[in-house]
Protein backbone atom coordinates (compact mmCIF):
# COMPACT_ATOMS: atom_id res chain seq x y z
CA UNK A 1 0.00 0.00 0.00
CA UNK A 2 1.23 3.82 -0.84
CA UNK A 3 1.53 5.82 1.82
CA UNK A 4 1.41 9.72 2.27
CA UNK A 5 1.59 12.12 4.89
CA UNK A 6 -1.41 13.18 6.97
CA UNK A 7 -2.43 17.31 6.43
CA UNK A 8 -3.76 17.14 9.94
CA UNK A 9 0.11 17.02 11.64
CA UNK A 10 2.02 20.23 12.82
CA UNK A 11 6.07 20.88 13.25
CA UNK A 12 7.36 22.38 15.54
CA UNK A 13 11.11 23.44 15.52
CA UNK A 14 13.51 25.41 18.00
CA UNK A 15 17.22 24.29 17.18
CA UNK A 16 18.25 26.74 20.07
CA UNK A 17 16.41 24.90 22.79
CA UNK A 18 16.70 21.52 21.53
CA UNK A 19 19.37 21.24 18.94
CA UNK A 20 19.08 17.23 18.28
CA UNK A 21 15.09 17.43 17.87
CA UNK A 22 11.83 18.74 16.28
CA UNK A 23 8.47 17.64 17.88
CA UNK A 24 5.67 16.54 15.23
CA UNK A 25 2.01 16.70 16.81
CA UNK A 26 -0.28 14.39 14.94
CA UNK A 27 -3.76 15.43 15.25
CA UNK A 28 -5.71 12.53 13.87
CA UNK A 29 -4.69 11.25 17.15
CA UNK A 30 -3.49 13.92 19.44
CA UNK A 31 -0.08 12.58 19.40
CA UNK A 32 2.81 14.66 20.02
CA UNK A 33 6.27 13.14 19.08
CA UNK A 34 10.10 14.00 19.39
CA UNK A 35 11.74 12.79 16.80
CA UNK A 36 15.64 13.10 16.10
CA UNK A 37 16.37 15.71 13.35
CA UNK A 38 17.33 12.75 10.66
CA UNK A 39 14.21 11.86 10.25
CA UNK A 40 12.70 15.37 9.17
CA UNK A 41 13.64 15.37 5.58
CA UNK A 42 12.22 11.96 5.16
CA UNK A 43 9.25 12.96 6.56
CA UNK A 44 8.81 15.92 4.78
CA UNK A 45 9.85 14.27 1.47
CA UNK A 46 7.57 11.45 2.58
CA UNK A 47 10.79 9.15 1.95
CA UNK A 48 9.64 6.57 4.12
CA UNK A 49 12.30 3.74 3.30
CA UNK A 50 14.95 6.04 5.07
CA UNK A 51 12.76 5.76 7.97
CA UNK A 52 13.64 3.23 10.75
CA UNK A 53 10.97 0.45 11.34
CA UNK A 54 10.68 1.78 15.43
CA UNK A 55 10.16 5.55 13.84
CA UNK A 56 7.67 4.37 11.17
CA UNK A 57 5.66 2.36 13.42
CA UNK A 58 5.25 5.35 15.67
CA UNK A 59 4.47 7.38 12.42
CA UNK A 60 1.72 4.98 11.75
CA UNK A 61 0.33 4.85 14.67
CA UNK A 62 -0.32 8.81 15.09
CA UNK A 63 -1.83 8.47 11.88
CA UNK A 64 1.42 10.94 10.79
CA UNK A 65 1.17 8.55 7.78
CA UNK A 66 -1.61 7.76 6.31
CA UNK A 67 -3.03 5.49 3.29
CA UNK A 68 -2.28 7.60 0.09
CA UNK A 69 -5.77 6.66 -1.77
CA UNK A 70 -7.79 8.52 1.85
CA UNK A 71 -9.63 11.32 2.07
CA UNK A 72 -8.99 12.52 5.20
CA UNK A 73 -11.54 14.55 5.73
CA UNK A 74 -14.00 12.46 4.70
CA UNK A 75 -12.62 10.27 7.01
CA UNK A 76 -11.83 11.96 10.02
CA UNK A 77 -16.03 13.63 9.79
CA UNK A 78 -17.03 10.04 9.16
CA UNK A 79 -15.53 8.89 12.40
CA UNK A 80 -16.60 11.88 14.38
CA UNK A 81 -20.52 10.95 13.41
CA UNK A 82 -19.58 7.39 13.95
CA UNK A 83 -18.66 8.45 17.82
CA UNK A 84 -21.39 10.75 18.02
CA UNK A 85 -23.54 8.16 17.00
CA UNK A 86 -22.17 5.06 19.27
CA UNK A 87 -22.14 7.71 21.95
CA UNK A 88 -25.79 8.78 21.34
CA UNK A 89 -26.76 5.02 21.62
CA UNK A 90 -25.53 4.37 24.94
CA UNK A 91 -25.24 8.12 26.99
CA UNK A 92 -28.50 10.20 26.77
CA UNK A 93 -27.49 14.18 27.86
CA UNK A 94 -29.41 16.70 28.81
CA UNK A 95 -28.97 20.15 30.24
CA UNK A 96 -32.01 21.18 32.25
CA UNK A 97 -31.91 25.04 33.02
CA UNK A 98 -34.98 24.96 35.58
CA UNK A 99 -34.69 28.97 36.94
CA UNK A 100 -34.49 32.22 34.97
CA UNK A 101 -33.48 33.56 37.94
CA UNK A 102 -30.16 34.71 39.14
CA UNK A 103 -28.74 36.91 41.64
CA UNK A 104 -26.01 38.09 39.73
CA UNK A 105 -25.29 41.10 37.49
CA UNK A 106 -22.46 40.03 35.20
CA UNK A 107 -21.95 42.54 32.53
CA UNK A 108 -20.67 39.64 29.75
CA UNK A 109 -23.96 37.63 30.96
CA UNK A 110 -26.82 37.62 27.88
CA UNK A 111 -29.39 36.33 30.00
CA UNK A 112 -32.50 38.30 30.96
CA UNK A 113 -33.21 36.91 34.56
CA UNK A 114 -36.49 36.97 36.10
CA UNK A 115 -37.88 34.78 39.31
CA UNK A 116 -39.56 32.33 37.01
CA UNK A 117 -38.90 28.79 38.71
CA UNK A 118 -40.10 26.13 36.96
CA UNK A 119 -43.54 25.00 38.13
CA UNK A 120 -44.01 21.43 39.44
CA UNK A 121 -45.91 20.56 36.00
CA UNK A 122 -43.02 21.74 33.45
CA UNK A 123 -41.02 19.22 35.88
CA UNK A 124 -42.66 16.06 35.28
CA UNK A 125 -43.53 17.15 31.47
CA UNK A 126 -39.90 17.47 31.49
CA UNK A 127 -38.94 14.03 32.80
CA UNK A 128 -41.32 12.34 30.77
CA UNK A 129 -39.62 13.42 27.98
CA UNK A 130 -36.20 12.62 29.15
CA UNK A 131 -37.71 8.91 30.07
CA UNK A 132 -39.30 8.62 27.19
CA UNK A 133 -35.96 9.02 25.34
CA UNK A 134 -34.96 6.59 27.63
CA UNK A 135 -37.22 3.74 27.02
CA UNK A 136 -37.17 4.36 22.85
CA UNK A 137 -33.23 3.68 23.47
CA UNK A 138 -33.73 0.64 25.86
CA UNK A 139 -31.56 -1.80 24.32
CA UNK A 140 -28.71 0.02 24.17
CA UNK A 141 -28.52 2.95 26.74
CA UNK A 142 -26.28 2.85 29.65
CA UNK A 143 -26.36 6.01 31.05
CA UNK A 144 -28.14 9.29 31.37
CA UNK A 145 -26.26 12.75 32.22
CA UNK A 146 -28.08 15.59 33.52
CA UNK A 147 -26.19 19.42 33.60
CA UNK A 148 -28.11 21.92 35.87
CA UNK A 149 -27.71 25.63 34.67
CA UNK A 150 -29.43 28.48 35.09
CA UNK A 151 -29.67 31.26 35.60
CA UNK A 152 -28.43 30.26 38.98
CA UNK A 153 -29.71 26.96 39.12
CA UNK A 154 -29.70 27.00 43.22
CA UNK A 155 -32.48 29.01 42.82
CA UNK A 156 -34.51 26.40 42.04
CA UNK A 157 -33.45 24.04 43.96
CA UNK A 158 -37.26 22.36 45.13
CA UNK A 159 -37.09 21.88 40.57
CA UNK A 160 -33.60 20.27 41.04
CA UNK A 161 -34.83 17.87 43.64
CA UNK A 162 -37.93 17.44 41.84
CA UNK A 163 -36.75 16.48 38.83
CA UNK A 164 -33.80 14.56 40.25
CA UNK A 165 -35.76 12.15 42.58
CA UNK A 166 -37.98 11.13 39.44
CA UNK A 167 -35.16 10.02 37.16
CA UNK A 168 -32.78 8.68 39.97
CA UNK A 169 -35.34 6.56 40.92
CA UNK A 170 -36.31 5.97 37.20
CA UNK A 171 -32.38 4.84 36.43
CA UNK A 172 -32.44 3.22 39.74
CA UNK A 173 -35.44 0.83 38.36
CA UNK A 174 -33.79 0.36 35.16
CA UNK A 175 -30.38 -0.30 35.67
CA UNK A 176 -29.11 2.38 34.01
CA UNK A 177 -26.03 4.94 35.25
CA UNK A 178 -26.97 8.65 36.44
CA UNK A 179 -24.79 11.15 36.99
CA UNK A 180 -25.33 14.88 37.34
CA UNK A 181 -23.37 18.72 36.97
CA UNK A 182 -23.60 21.59 37.89
CA UNK A 183 -22.35 25.24 36.84
CA UNK A 184 -23.49 27.52 40.20
CA UNK A 185 -22.21 31.23 40.80
CA UNK A 186 -21.45 29.46 43.93
CA UNK A 187 -23.08 32.21 45.99
CA UNK A 188 -25.95 29.66 47.61
CA UNK A 189 -23.41 26.27 48.13
CA UNK A 190 -23.35 25.84 51.22
CA UNK A 191 -21.87 22.84 52.90
CA UNK A 192 -25.00 21.60 53.52
CA UNK A 193 -26.74 21.66 50.38
CA UNK A 194 -23.54 20.71 48.87
CA UNK A 195 -23.42 17.51 50.88
CA UNK A 196 -27.35 16.94 50.10
CA UNK A 197 -26.82 17.92 46.49
CA UNK A 198 -24.12 15.04 46.12
CA UNK A 199 -25.26 12.57 48.13
CA UNK A 200 -28.66 12.53 47.62
CA UNK A 201 -29.38 13.81 44.45
CA UNK A 202 -26.08 12.59 42.75
CA UNK A 203 -24.90 16.06 41.75
CA UNK A 204 -21.03 14.45 42.21
CA UNK A 205 -19.30 17.82 40.08
CA UNK A 206 -19.93 21.49 40.08
CA UNK A 207 -18.62 24.26 38.05
CA UNK A 208 -18.02 27.28 40.00
CA UNK A 209 -16.50 31.25 38.71
CA UNK A 210 -14.52 33.54 40.48
CA UNK A 211 -13.28 36.60 38.13
CA UNK A 212 -10.44 37.08 40.23
CA UNK A 213 -9.31 38.01 43.57
CA UNK A 214 -12.23 40.27 45.96
CA UNK A 215 -11.06 44.07 43.92
CA UNK A 216 -11.82 42.46 40.33
CA UNK A 217 -14.51 39.55 41.18
CA UNK A 218 -16.69 41.61 42.64
CA UNK A 219 -16.54 44.60 39.73
CA UNK A 220 -17.41 41.75 37.78
CA UNK A 221 -19.33 38.95 39.64
CA UNK A 222 -21.75 41.35 41.77
CA UNK A 223 -25.03 41.00 42.83
CA UNK A 224 -27.50 42.95 41.05
CA UNK A 225 -28.00 45.41 43.37
CA UNK A 226 -24.49 45.87 43.17
CA UNK A 227 -23.13 44.22 46.57
CA UNK A 228 -20.19 41.76 46.84
CA UNK A 229 -19.98 38.50 45.94
CA UNK A 230 -16.46 37.02 46.48
CA UNK A 231 -16.36 36.55 49.72
CA UNK A 232 -19.43 34.54 51.00
CA UNK A 233 -18.03 32.28 48.15
CA UNK A 234 -14.77 31.92 49.03
CA UNK A 235 -16.16 30.62 52.41
CA UNK A 236 -18.00 28.29 50.54
CA UNK A 237 -15.73 26.68 49.01
CA UNK A 238 -13.28 26.60 51.75
CA UNK A 239 -15.93 25.11 54.12
CA UNK A 240 -16.50 22.14 51.36
CA UNK A 241 -13.55 21.12 50.06
CA UNK A 242 -12.28 21.34 54.31
CA UNK A 243 -14.76 18.77 55.27
CA UNK A 244 -14.70 15.32 55.91
CA UNK A 245 -17.60 14.94 53.55
CA UNK A 246 -15.60 16.16 50.62
CA UNK A 247 -12.88 13.66 51.02
CA UNK A 248 -15.01 11.12 51.83
CA UNK A 249 -17.55 11.53 48.39
CA UNK A 250 -14.37 13.19 46.47
CA UNK A 251 -16.45 15.50 44.28
CA UNK A 252 -15.30 17.54 41.28
CA UNK A 253 -14.94 20.75 41.37
CA UNK A 254 -13.91 23.25 38.69
CA UNK A 255 -13.03 26.76 39.52
CA UNK A 256 -13.77 29.06 36.13
CA UNK A 257 -11.78 32.67 35.35
CA UNK A 258 -13.64 34.16 32.87
CA UNK A 259 -10.72 36.37 31.49
CA UNK A 260 -10.76 39.74 29.26
CA UNK A 261 -8.82 42.85 29.67
CA UNK A 262 -9.63 43.90 32.80
CA UNK A 263 -8.76 41.03 34.99
CA UNK A 264 -5.65 39.35 33.19
CA UNK A 265 -2.93 39.76 35.40
CA UNK A 266 -5.01 39.14 38.42
CA UNK A 267 -5.70 35.82 37.36
CA UNK A 268 -1.97 34.76 38.85
CA UNK A 269 -3.17 36.60 42.28
CA UNK A 270 -6.87 34.57 42.31
CA UNK A 271 -4.21 31.29 41.91
CA UNK A 272 -2.17 31.71 45.09
CA UNK A 273 -5.34 32.79 47.28
CA UNK A 274 -6.82 29.67 46.12
CA UNK A 275 -3.57 27.38 47.13
CA UNK A 276 -3.36 29.65 50.42
CA UNK A 277 -6.85 28.91 51.55
CA UNK A 278 -6.31 25.09 50.61
CA UNK A 279 -8.91 25.29 48.17
CA UNK A 280 -6.64 24.92 44.54
CA UNK A 281 -4.93 21.52 45.22
CA UNK A 282 -8.51 20.11 45.62
CA UNK A 283 -10.53 21.21 42.93
CA UNK A 284 -9.01 22.27 39.01
CA UNK A 285 -8.53 25.38 37.99
CA UNK A 286 -9.14 26.93 34.24
CA UNK A 287 -9.64 30.30 32.27
CA UNK A 288 -11.71 31.25 29.40
CA UNK A 289 -11.57 34.63 27.40
CA UNK A 290 -15.04 36.40 27.42
CA UNK A 291 -16.73 36.01 24.51
CA UNK A 292 -20.12 37.89 22.94
CA UNK A 293 -23.19 36.11 24.17
CA UNK A 294 -26.68 37.31 22.81
CA UNK A 295 -26.27 41.23 22.04
CA UNK A 296 -23.68 41.91 25.06
CA UNK A 297 -21.08 42.75 22.70
CA UNK A 298 -18.85 42.28 25.91
CA UNK A 299 -15.33 41.88 23.89
CA UNK A 300 -15.92 45.44 22.93
CA UNK A 301 -15.24 46.59 26.41
CA UNK A 302 -12.41 45.16 27.86
CA UNK A 303 -11.73 42.44 24.86
CA UNK A 304 -8.62 40.65 24.62
CA UNK A 305 -7.23 39.16 21.75
CA UNK A 306 -7.04 35.75 20.60
CA UNK A 307 -3.10 36.20 20.36
CA UNK A 308 -2.92 37.90 24.63
CA UNK A 309 -5.13 35.32 25.41
CA UNK A 310 -3.24 32.57 23.98
CA UNK A 311 0.05 33.80 25.97
CA UNK A 312 -1.38 34.29 29.31
CA UNK A 313 -3.21 30.68 28.86
CA UNK A 314 0.70 29.52 28.82
CA UNK A 315 1.52 31.94 32.05
CA UNK A 316 -1.36 30.42 33.45
CA UNK A 317 -0.19 26.79 32.88
CA UNK A 318 3.11 27.36 34.23
CA UNK A 319 2.10 29.25 37.26
CA UNK A 320 0.13 25.47 37.97
CA UNK A 321 2.64 23.77 37.06
CA UNK A 322 5.19 25.74 39.38
CA UNK A 323 2.47 24.91 42.32
CA UNK A 324 2.51 21.28 41.52
CA UNK A 325 -1.48 21.10 39.92
CA UNK A 326 -0.62 21.24 36.26
CA UNK A 327 -1.25 17.42 35.35
CA UNK A 328 -3.13 17.11 31.84
CA UNK A 329 -4.81 19.20 29.29
CA UNK A 330 -1.48 20.58 27.73
CA UNK A 331 -1.91 18.68 24.24
CA UNK A 332 -5.10 18.89 22.97
CA UNK A 333 -6.26 14.90 22.65
CA UNK A 334 -9.02 13.61 19.38
CA UNK A 335 -12.49 15.01 19.77
CA UNK A 336 -15.60 13.80 17.99
CA UNK A 337 -18.21 15.06 20.09
CA UNK A 338 -17.18 18.53 19.51
CA UNK A 339 -20.77 19.97 21.50
CA UNK A 340 -23.94 18.79 22.19
CA UNK A 341 -25.42 20.16 19.49
CA UNK A 342 -23.75 17.83 17.47
CA UNK A 343 -25.30 14.55 19.01
CA UNK A 344 -29.13 13.69 18.04
CA UNK A 345 -30.16 13.17 21.32
CA UNK A 346 -29.22 16.15 23.77
CA UNK A 347 -31.30 19.06 24.18
CA UNK A 348 -31.53 21.62 26.68
CA UNK A 349 -34.77 22.54 28.38
CA UNK A 350 -35.93 25.81 30.65
CA UNK A 351 -38.10 26.99 33.11
CA UNK A 352 -40.77 27.65 30.44
CA UNK A 353 -40.83 24.56 28.73
CA UNK A 354 -39.01 26.08 25.77
CA UNK A 355 -36.53 23.39 23.88
CA UNK A 356 -33.20 23.94 22.47
CA UNK A 357 -29.77 22.67 21.96
CA UNK A 358 -27.19 25.08 23.22
CA UNK A 359 -26.73 26.46 26.54
CA UNK A 360 -26.83 30.05 25.28
CA UNK A 361 -30.22 29.60 23.87
CA UNK A 362 -32.50 30.00 26.81
CA UNK A 363 -33.14 33.70 29.01
CA UNK A 364 -31.11 35.34 26.01
CA UNK A 365 -33.83 37.82 24.03
CA UNK A 366 -31.46 37.86 21.32
CA UNK A 367 -32.54 34.19 20.17
CA UNK A 368 -36.75 35.09 21.31
CA UNK A 369 -38.38 34.12 18.24
CA UNK A 370 -35.49 31.60 16.44
CA UNK A 371 -34.94 28.62 14.82
CA UNK A 372 -33.02 27.44 17.78
CA UNK A 373 -35.78 27.20 19.68
CA UNK A 374 -37.39 23.99 18.52
CA UNK A 375 -40.53 24.06 20.68
CA UNK A 376 -42.59 24.19 23.71
CA UNK A 377 -43.32 20.93 25.08
CA UNK A 378 -46.28 22.20 27.28
CA UNK A 379 -47.78 23.76 24.44
CA UNK A 380 -46.99 20.85 21.63
CA UNK A 381 -47.53 17.66 21.31
CA UNK A 382 -44.97 17.12 19.22
CA UNK A 383 -41.64 18.57 19.79
CA UNK A 384 -38.93 17.53 17.18
CA UNK A 385 -35.01 18.64 18.09
CA UNK A 386 -33.81 16.10 14.73
CA UNK A 387 -33.74 19.47 12.43
CA UNK A 388 -32.26 22.23 14.71
CA UNK A 389 -29.44 24.32 13.91
CA UNK A 390 -26.09 22.89 14.34
CA UNK A 391 -27.55 19.47 14.38
CA UNK A 392 -25.86 18.77 10.78
CA UNK A 393 -22.50 20.37 11.67
CA UNK A 394 -20.46 17.41 10.93
CA UNK A 395 -21.88 16.82 7.07
CA UNK A 396 -22.00 20.82 6.75
CA UNK A 397 -18.00 21.56 7.33
CA UNK A 398 -16.94 21.03 3.92
CA UNK A 399 -19.03 23.45 2.23
CA UNK A 400 -20.01 26.15 5.17
CA UNK A 401 -18.45 29.56 5.50
CA UNK A 402 -16.19 28.06 8.62
CA UNK A 403 -12.35 27.74 7.32
CA UNK A 404 -12.47 24.10 9.31
CA UNK A 405 -12.12 22.59 6.52
CA UNK A 406 -8.67 23.27 5.56
CA UNK A 407 -7.29 23.29 9.26
CA UNK A 408 -4.51 21.01 10.70
CA UNK A 409 -6.21 21.64 13.85
CA UNK A 410 -9.86 20.13 13.28
CA UNK A 411 -9.53 16.62 14.70
CA UNK A 412 -8.35 17.90 17.82
CA UNK A 413 -10.94 21.00 17.72
CA UNK A 414 -14.01 19.50 15.76
CA UNK A 415 -15.04 23.15 15.25
CA UNK A 416 -14.85 24.34 18.70
CA UNK A 417 -17.70 25.88 18.87
CA UNK A 418 -20.71 25.47 15.86
CA UNK A 419 -22.46 28.54 17.63
CA UNK A 420 -20.02 30.72 16.98
CA UNK A 421 -19.19 29.85 13.38
CA UNK A 422 -23.21 30.37 12.85
CA UNK A 423 -23.21 33.81 14.54
CA UNK A 424 -20.23 34.57 12.13
CA UNK A 425 -17.72 34.46 14.89
CA UNK A 426 -14.16 32.39 14.18
CA UNK A 427 -14.20 30.07 17.15
CA UNK A 428 -10.67 29.07 17.03
CA UNK A 429 -9.25 27.30 20.31
CA UNK A 430 -6.39 29.05 21.70
CA UNK A 431 -4.23 25.80 21.54
CA UNK A 432 -4.26 27.06 17.41
CA UNK A 433 -2.65 30.07 18.46
CA UNK A 434 -0.26 28.65 21.64
CA UNK A 435 0.28 24.97 20.43
CA UNK A 436 4.16 25.57 19.58
CA UNK A 437 4.50 26.54 23.44
CA UNK A 438 2.33 23.90 24.70
CA UNK A 439 4.49 21.12 23.18
CA UNK A 440 7.56 23.14 24.78
CA UNK A 441 6.17 23.19 28.19
CA UNK A 442 4.91 19.17 28.09
CA UNK A 443 8.93 18.69 27.19
CA UNK A 444 9.49 20.69 30.37
CA UNK A 445 7.06 18.68 32.20
CA UNK A 446 8.70 15.50 31.04
CA UNK A 447 12.26 16.46 31.35
CA UNK A 448 11.58 17.67 35.27
CA UNK A 449 9.42 14.03 35.93
CA UNK A 450 12.26 12.29 34.50
CA UNK A 451 14.58 14.04 36.52
CA UNK A 452 13.05 13.40 39.77
CA UNK A 453 12.51 9.16 38.67
CA UNK A 454 16.23 9.92 38.52
CA UNK A 455 16.62 11.49 41.74
CA UNK A 456 14.44 9.00 44.30
CA UNK A 457 15.24 5.61 42.25
CA UNK A 458 17.85 3.68 44.79
CA UNK A 459 21.77 3.01 43.63
CA UNK A 460 22.41 -0.23 41.96
CA UNK A 461 24.10 -2.33 44.37
CA UNK A 462 26.76 -4.38 42.62
CA UNK B 1 5.64 37.33 30.21
CA UNK B 2 6.94 33.90 31.91
CA UNK B 3 6.41 31.56 28.81
CA UNK B 4 9.31 33.68 26.93
CA UNK B 5 11.52 32.60 29.19
CA UNK B 6 10.01 28.93 29.24
CA UNK B 7 12.29 27.74 26.09
CA UNK B 8 15.10 29.03 27.69
CA UNK B 9 14.37 27.17 31.10
CA UNK B 10 14.09 23.79 28.57
CA UNK B 11 17.18 24.69 26.80
CA UNK B 12 19.26 25.13 29.68
CA UNK B 13 17.97 21.71 30.98
CA UNK B 14 18.53 19.56 27.82
CA UNK B 15 22.42 20.39 28.08
CA UNK B 16 22.64 17.78 30.90
CA UNK B 17 20.58 15.10 29.55
CA UNK B 18 21.36 11.77 27.54
CA UNK B 19 20.99 11.72 23.79
CA UNK B 20 17.59 11.47 23.24
CA UNK B 21 15.97 8.66 21.57
CA UNK B 22 14.85 8.54 17.93
CA UNK B 23 11.26 8.74 18.71
CA UNK B 24 9.45 9.68 21.69
CA UNK B 25 5.94 9.78 22.49
CA UNK B 26 5.31 13.38 24.92
CA UNK B 27 1.65 13.22 25.90
CA UNK B 28 2.13 8.84 26.38
CA UNK B 29 0.17 9.36 29.85
CA UNK B 30 -3.07 11.47 28.38
CA UNK B 31 -2.89 9.18 25.49
CA UNK B 32 -3.10 6.21 27.43
CA UNK B 33 -5.74 7.72 29.88
CA UNK B 34 -8.03 8.71 26.89
CA UNK B 35 -7.43 4.24 25.13
CA UNK B 36 -7.79 2.52 28.81
CA UNK B 37 -11.33 4.51 28.92
CA UNK B 38 -14.45 4.77 26.64
CA UNK B 39 -12.69 5.86 22.88
CA UNK B 40 -12.33 9.71 23.15
CA UNK B 41 -15.63 10.67 23.45
CA UNK B 42 -16.20 13.02 26.01
CA UNK B 43 -19.02 13.33 28.12
CA UNK B 44 -21.40 15.55 25.74
CA UNK B 45 -22.09 18.10 28.11
CA UNK B 46 -19.39 19.65 29.93
CA UNK B 47 -18.45 21.86 32.11
CA UNK B 48 -16.66 24.21 29.80
CA UNK B 49 -19.98 24.25 27.65
CA UNK B 50 -20.90 26.52 30.38
CA UNK B 51 -20.13 29.78 28.88
CA UNK B 52 -21.89 28.36 25.67
CA UNK B 53 -18.41 28.44 24.04
CA UNK B 54 -17.06 24.91 24.09
CA UNK B 55 -17.41 21.31 25.38
CA UNK B 56 -14.49 19.39 26.16
CA UNK B 57 -12.22 20.04 23.69
CA UNK B 58 -8.79 22.12 24.31
CA UNK B 59 -10.73 24.33 22.73
CA UNK B 60 -11.00 28.00 24.54
CA UNK B 61 -11.22 26.47 28.13
CA UNK B 62 -7.42 25.32 27.34
CA UNK B 63 -7.22 21.54 27.70
CA UNK B 64 -9.29 18.31 26.73
CA UNK B 65 -8.62 16.16 29.70
CA UNK B 66 -11.87 13.83 30.27
CA UNK B 67 -11.84 11.93 33.68
CA UNK B 68 -13.62 8.37 33.66
CA UNK B 69 -16.46 8.71 36.18
CA UNK B 70 -17.55 5.50 38.09
CA UNK B 71 -20.25 5.19 35.24
CA UNK B 72 -17.65 4.49 32.54
CA UNK B 73 -18.59 7.48 30.79
CA UNK B 74 -16.17 10.79 30.84
CA UNK B 75 -16.67 14.54 31.65
CA UNK B 76 -14.03 17.02 31.15
CA UNK B 77 -12.23 17.74 34.28
CA UNK B 78 -11.44 21.20 34.44
CA UNK B 79 -8.37 22.98 32.73
CA UNK B 80 -9.74 21.45 30.92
Amino acid sequence: MKFKLSKYIHFSRDVDVLPDTFFLYATRTGTALELENKNYEPIIEQNWDILSPDVLKNLLAAEAIVPDSENELDYLLHQNKEGVKDKDEKILSFTIQPTANCQFGCHYCGQVHNKLVSSSTTNKVICDRIINKIENLKKTIKALGIVWYGGEPLTGLGSIEEMSSTLISYCSNNNIDYSAYMVTNGLNLKLKTFQKLVSQFKITGYQITLDGTADYHDRRRMLKTGGPTFDIILKNLKEIVNSNFFSDYKPGINIRCNVDGQNKDNVFELIELLDQNGILRKTSFYTAPIHDWGDTKATQINGISKEEYALLEIDVMLKLKELGVLNSGIIPLRVQNVCMVVSSTSEVFDAHGNVSTCWEIPYTPAYDNTSYYSGNILKEKEVNTSKAPMRDWYNEIPTNESWCKNCKFLPVCGGSCPKHWYDGVPACPSFKQNIDERLFLRKLINIEEASKIEESSPLCQI
Amino acid sequence: MKNKILRNIIASKVKFLPKPSEVTILNNDELMMILGGTSSLCYTNCPQNTCGQQTCGSNYCGTNACKVQSCGTKSCSSNV
